[in-house]
């Protein structure tokens, strides 16, 4: 019978972007067994939610991520809009699908990046991330922050984007456009990148539904799953459909990531154009009282926040379930029978944002 | 207009008697598991196991409420990745879980204090009736006292010795009456004299053992069955 051993992997690693720790039992170069580890950015932020204002506690889970900050922010405060049966006016609704969108964009840039950087292709990883700066320079032109800014409160939004901001927007994404086509190629037709991405880490439809997965890793296996298409915010009134992909394999799980930013860029000039005027928040009055679980799609996946309150300043109970700690199960599934030098892609094609699943 | 999906969500509120009957015919629909969650509310936990349609979008939960120190059987016969929610679920909040065919031994976030998300009061009662399962190798026998003397005691002990071997690695010679040196038994004391051929000595006893027992962390269930299916 062949060796086996036991290598830890991480959770410091140079291709990793955050800790997480892996033991691989490897028998002669492929991995048999996968054992992950997490906890290693563990902050106990949710233990601060007997402790903080309802109305302060925005500011506690937009800081759970740096890249989905937004979204958090977002659907915190979706659950408690809920609970007080709070009616947003629309134009706040369009406002946050526009800084929904760009978030998602933002993180997909990102993910290219180091996916570039996982197989070694530093160029395209700084490429990328240059088409990244321009995303963060419409944050910080709409919102005031370039990663972290808090512009959500219970009720709406508490800044507006003015017509010349629009007009900005809408040139930014055009040019955003242009650039993102040859680095595209570049994932797409290129023969030293298909071959470390195609037939990798297979992973059926099957097995993506048994393993409880979501977002883009479960879209690339086929799963049609997407929370938009339930219509929250403003993308009742936006045309979209799921973007899948055919074979599972890493090479799909990119593509479909890639396809979402111009799906996401095409979001954004619909909301432009359909904005209502109007308000951008209404006063909230009283005490949240109830319990609700509000879903939105991540740019990783399907997000649950479950916030359960009994009428005090302080919630009783607020959970967040992010996507990555769902996808942990279909990662290991495919790291069985990998070899060793792919390890790494693997675990970047979760898209692994672990400060998110350990808050 | 484009056509959109509205979910419908329940919260069906169920016996602990009933979990493994309700979780099956979950199964049996094809519904995924979302999440598990624990909350301690009104002196009882309240886990909310949370199932979503595919083809609807609708999501519904199953409410169990437990008490203090009731034992909650694990559902990964149906759901084999329930395991990472029922180990948060045992670290933050204590919940007893049994037969969790991946167990994590209430570490899966390594934090020194148990069931940290109970109120403090609570956490002592707890406490007190029961400890956690196992403790971490190497630190003091009760985790969850932080900064007890016995571990400052220990703290201060190794500061001197980690600087003695600091200086010996530098020089390479041996330490007599360290913890490295005494605690690997070389076959041939002679020829393995440096601290780092000991170390490398003790990775292979490592991955030995390793060979022999490579599931290190999954544990033996209840009624004797092997770990991990």
């Amino acid at each position: 019978m062949a060796k086996r051993s036991v290598i830890p992997f991480g959770p410091q690693h140079p291709v990793l972007p955050e800790p997480i720790h892996l033991d691989l039992v490897i028998e002669d170069e492929k991995v048999v067994e996968a054992v992950p580890n997490i906890g290693f950015v563990h902050r106990g932020l949710e233990s601060l939610a007997d402790k903080r204002d309802f109305n302060k506690m925005v500011y506690v889970i937009e800081r759970t991520c740096g890249i989905c900050s937004f979204g958090h922010g977002l659907g915190y405060v979706e659950s408690v809009e809920h609970i007080m049966n709070v009616e947003v006016p629309d134009r706040a609704k369009f406002l946050r699908v526009i800084w929904a969108e760009l978030g998602r964009m933002h993180s997909h840039m990102l993910w290219m990046g180091l996916m570039a950087d996982a197989f070694g292709f530093e160029n395209l990883f700084y490429a990328c991330w240059r088409v990244r700066e321009k995303i963060l320079d419409l944050h910080e032109l709409t919102a005031g922050g370039r990663l972290i800014f808090s512009v959500n409160q219970i009720g709406g939004v508490n800044k507006d984007i003015t017509p010349e901001m629009m007009q900005q927007i809408l040139k930014s994404l055009d040019e955003i456009e242009e650039e993102v086509k040859p680095l595209e190629k570049a994932f797409v037709n290129d023969y030293s990148v298909q071959s470390r991405l195609k037939g990798v880490g297979v992973l059926t439809k099957q097995q993506a539904h048994d393993l409880g997965c979501c977002g883009p890793f479960a879209k690339a296996s086929g799963m049609s799953f997407d929370y938009r298409m339930t219509g929250y915010e403003a993308y009742k009134y936006l045309d979209m459909e799921p973007i899948t992909g055919t074979n599972g394999d890493s090479f799909d799980r990119c593509t479909v990531r890639i396809k979402e930013v111009y799906q996401s860029i095409d979001l954004i000039r619909q909301a432009i154009s359909k904005i209502p005027e109007g308000d951008i928040n209404v006063p909230v009055k009283g005490m949240p009282n109830g319990e609700y679980m509000a879903r939105i799609e991540q740019p990783r996946g399907e997000a649950i926040y479950y916030t359960k309150a009994s009428g005090k300043k302080y919630l009783d109970r607020f959970r967040l379930r992010t996507p990555t700690f769902a996808n942990l199960a279909g990662l290991t599934e495919t790291l069985k029978g990998a070899d060793l030098a792919d390890v790494p892609i693997l675990i970047l094609t979760i898209d692994p944002c672990i400060s998110c699943t350990e808050r | 207009m484009p056509k959109i999906i509205i979910p419908r969500d329940t919260i069906r509120e169920i016996k602990l008697e009933d979990l493994m009957e309700n979780v099956q015919f979950m199964r049996h629909s094809r519904l995924r598991l979302a999440q598990i969650c624990a909350a301690w509310i009104n002196n009882r936990y309240e886990l909310s196991y949370s199932f979503v349609d595919e083809s609807t979008y609708a999501m519904i939960t199953l409410r169990v409420y437990v008490e203090l120190d009731q034992e909650v059987p694990s559902i990964g016969v149906f759901y084999p990745y329930a395991t990472f929610y029922e180990n948060e679920m045992e670290t933050m909040y204590g919940v007893h879980m049994r037969m969790m065919h991946m167990d994590y031994h209430t570490k899966l976030y390594r934090i020194s204090k148990w069931a940290a998300m109970l109120p403090e009061d609570v956490r002592q009662k707890k406490i007190a009736k029961d400890k956690p399962k196992t403790v971490v190798p190497g630190a003091s026998e009760q985790p969850d006292q932080e900064g007890s003397a016995e571990l400052n005691a220990i703290v201060q002990k190794a500061v001197p010795l980690r600087k003695a071997e600091m200086k010996a690695m530098a020089a390479d010679k041996d330490i007599p009456g360290t913890k490295m040196a005494s605690s690997v038994p070389t076959g041939d004391a002679g020829a393995a004299s440096s601290p780092l051929s000991e170390r490398a000595i003790r990775g292979e006893q490592m991955n030995a053992q390793a060979i022999q027992a490579p599931q290190t962390k999954k544990t033996e269930t209840a009624d004797g069955k092997e770990g991990e299916q």
